[in-house]
């Protein structure tokens, strides 16, 4: 049996405190390579506070299309080589995989799927997936595999939030029109109701996108609360007034940063909603909120098999941003029963 | 020519005019306020949205004038178009926390009180570090110690207590601190205390010293509950839980009760710690110079607007012990207004009601209680 977070309890913790706390051998250590200064800020810890042995895979994001990219690219290079220079500091085995985000379909997670699965037909326990730079579909489709393989013996992921702007960031400058990400798309034939649970971020741009693309019956907005930087809440309710409307009351406010209680809240909902319809309904999940609120849309989806419709970013604003805090979620393993 | 506003409507006029109602009828006073106020559009672009929102459901407002005439009523005092764009800039920032909000946060508060229980569950029972799959398991046991206790009522201890996935007995709840001996009798097997608060700003209502002729006695809630509790009960640890705590009063309480210096225990004889639901940054205080809601400038203006609209008689021998409320009792700067009231850590020029000298409040604050 695999011991996933159940919807109980979820087991987060401050990142530093943690890596004093577990005793880490052999990790599978997945980073993606972005162009924030807080790209190699986990694996810095790691490296200084453990003697882990650490096997090191660095999602190498090219975005060719990007106008920004060649400002990206050099901040991106100056991040793998820190990554690299950590590694072999450490005697930690390196790989780097190419992950093409300017494909027109959904593609970029393929090579990151195909050697994540050469990594588990021979090593069996601990992964980590510091998601900090990984774009969603990247993340969802690696950890969809990591969360159902029997090899993994603990699946932890790692967020650290730019200290400007905490967990809602807002880097995407254009986005492409949306898509089911693949593996999370099941559409019943017979499912004539479909109710969608867009969370909702600093930016109400892919929202309307994915308002004007589907039809829904009913929604039911997510908005981050609590959350480090209080104010945000209202400020994303007013960016999103047009999606809101008048629908105030069906609001659901689901933590910034905690994905296990975002998770909670939104399989309540989403029991409730089935236990009216017996289970003929589509429910249907936009993760455009924080990074740490999609790690829960993401074991909502796992837990309720629901779809997931996302718009990914066609192009950003490079900015090397700052360094904050880095929080660490366990999402299965040890802490959860069988 | 149509009738009077008052008078019946003949058929035609009910056809061809709509009148306005209070709140539209003071939003659009409040944009013609001033109409040299250059950021006018972009300060007053939500308030409708945002009245109806949640501001409209501050529980103090009467039906005959929620947010909107309050708001056009709180401006119209200030005398200059720049103080009256200072006001509006305070409303664009406001941090208001809806009854779903704060139930929201009990939530969370709930569920961090979880994680702790289960982590004294494997500390006590010397299992696994992280084996939180039996610690849940034995959680049942390990509740028949505890007990739920309400510092105040907008902890809405029945609501904590009901979203506990049934876990909480209505037992183990006390709903205020100040119960009587057999209450307190009943729960003397218990071992760990968790003090529910809805709101914490300085922290000074709950621990605080106070220099009383040449001597400096230890009072305010906490100590009041130990001596209170302490003849029928001896708690290994108690955690204070607010579910909004601002980040000075953290700092503060947490110097005061754990701390090297700390006040309260000394013989460390029983462990205390604070769960908190929700933290309020320091830098959303208007006295913080880094502040990151308002531009310095718009920091310096809103200042001045506290200080040219203070006035003394706010003040009484309790808030004095604070600093004042100029800027928040406590000196905590940041403008709260919760959906039950506005706690004197607010700057008083949000809140506070002196009809004779001509202060409109925005959000009319009700005194809860005294220190």
């Amino acid at each position: 049996m695999i011991r996933t977070f159940d919807g109980r309890y979820g087991v987060k913790r401050d990142l530093s405190k943690f890596v004093g706390e577990y005793q880490f051998e052999e990790l599978q250590f997945v980073v993606g390579c972005g162009f924030e200064i807080r790209t190699p800020a986990a694996l810095r810890c790691f490296a200084e506070r453990t003697s882990a042995k650490i096997h090191l895979t660095v999602v190498d994001l090219l975005n060719r299309n990007d106008p920004s990219y060649r400002k990206a690219r050099r901040l991106q290079m100056g991040n793998m080589n820190e990554l690299e220079r950590m590694a072999s500091k450490r005697n930690c085995s390196f790989k780097r995989i190419k992950a093409n985000l300017y494909s027109k379909t959904l593609r970029a997670h393929v090579p990151v799927v195909e050697s994540l699965i050469r990594t588990l037909r021979k090593f069996s326990g601990d992964f980590l997936l510091d998601i900090s730079a990984m774009p969603r579909s990247i993340v969802f489709a690696a950890l969809r595999l990591l969360w159902e393989s029997k090899r993994v013996q603990n699946l932890f992921v790692v967020y650290t939030e730019d200290k400007g702007v905490g967990a809602l960031e807002t880097q995407a400058a254009e986005f492409r029109s949306p898509k089911f990400l693949p593996n999370f798309h099941h559409e019943r034939r017979f499912s004539k109701f479909a109710a969608w649970f867009p969370i909702l971020g600093g930016d109400p741009r892919p929202i309307q996108m994915i308002k004007s693309y589907m039809r829904f019956n009913d929604v039911y907005p997510v908005v981050g609360f609590p959350s480090t930087k209080p104010i945000e809440t209202d400020e994303i309710v007013k960016l999103n007034r047009g999606i809101i409307g008048d629908n105030t009351e069906k609001l659901i406010f689901a933590s910034m940063n905690d994905p296990f209680q975002l998770s909670i809240k939104l399989s309540t909902a989403i029991d409730e909603l089935r236990s009216s319809f017996g289970g003929d309904i589509r429910t249907i999940i936009s993760p455009h909120g924080s990074k740490p609120q999609s790690i829960g849309a993401f074991m909502t989806a796992m837990t309720r098999q629901t779809e997931v419709l996302y718009c990914q970013p066609l192009s950003y604003k490079s900015l090397p941003g700052s360094v904050g805090s880095s929080n660490l979620y366990w999402l299965k393993g040890i802490p959860y029963r069988d | 020519m149509p009738s009077r506003v008052g008078f019946p409507m003949n058929e035609h006029e009910v056809l061809s005019y709509r009148l306005l109602d209070a709140d539209t009828e003071a939003f659009r006073r409040i944009r013609s306020l001033s109409p040299t106020i250059s950021r006018r559009k972009e300060l007053t672009h939500n308030l409708r949205f945002m009245a109806k929102y949640k501001y409209d459901s501050y529980e103090v407002y009467s039906a005959g004038k929620r947010f909107l005439p309050s708001l056009l009523e709180w401006l119209s005092q200030f005398r200059k178009n720049g103080e009256k764009e200072a006001g509006l800039i305070i409303v664009r920032e406001l941090l208001f926390l809806s009854r779903t909000e704060m139930q929201e946060l009990s939530r969370v508060t709930y569920q961090n009180i979880l994680l702790e229980m289960m982590d004294e569950i494997i500390r006590v029972q010397g299992l696994n570090r992280f084996d939180y799959a039996t610690a849940f398991d034995r959680l049942d046991p390990f509740l028949e110690k505890c007990v739920f206790i309400g510092m105040s009522d907008g902890a809405q201890i029945d609501y904590f207590r009901r979203h506990s996935g049934g876990k909480i007995r209505n037992e183990q709840a006390v709903p205020y601190y100040k119960v009587d001996e057999e209450e307190k009798q009943f729960h003397s097997k218990a071992r760990y205390a968790f003090l529910l608060e809805d709101m914490c700003g300085s922290g000074t209502t709950f621990l605080r010293t106070e220099n009383a002729h040449g001597r400096i006695n230890i009072v305010g809630q906490f100590p009041r509950f130990l001596k209170k509790w302490s003849k029928f009960t001896s708690f290994d640890a108690i955690y204070y839980c607010p579910y909004l705590i601002a980040e000075k009063g953290l700092r503060r309480l947490s110097m005061l009760s754990v701390g090297p210096k700390r006040i309260v225990d000394r013989r460390r004889k029983l462990r205390f710690k604070i769960i908190p639901g929700m933290i309020i940054p320091e830098t959303y205080s208007i006295l913080n110079p880094h502040n990151e809601m308002f531009s310095n400038a718009e920091r310096h203006r809103i200042m001045k607007l506290c200080n040219n609209y203070y006035d003394r008689e706010v003040e009484d021998e309790h808030t004095l012990k604070g600093g004042g409320c100029r800027f928040g009792f406590g000196g905590i700067g940041i403008f709260l207004v919760r959906y039950n009231n506005t706690p004197n850590n607010t700057p008083s020029i949000l809140w506070h009601a002196n009809l004779a000298k001509g202060r409109k409040p925005l959000f009319r604050r009700l005194a809860r209680h005294h220190l």
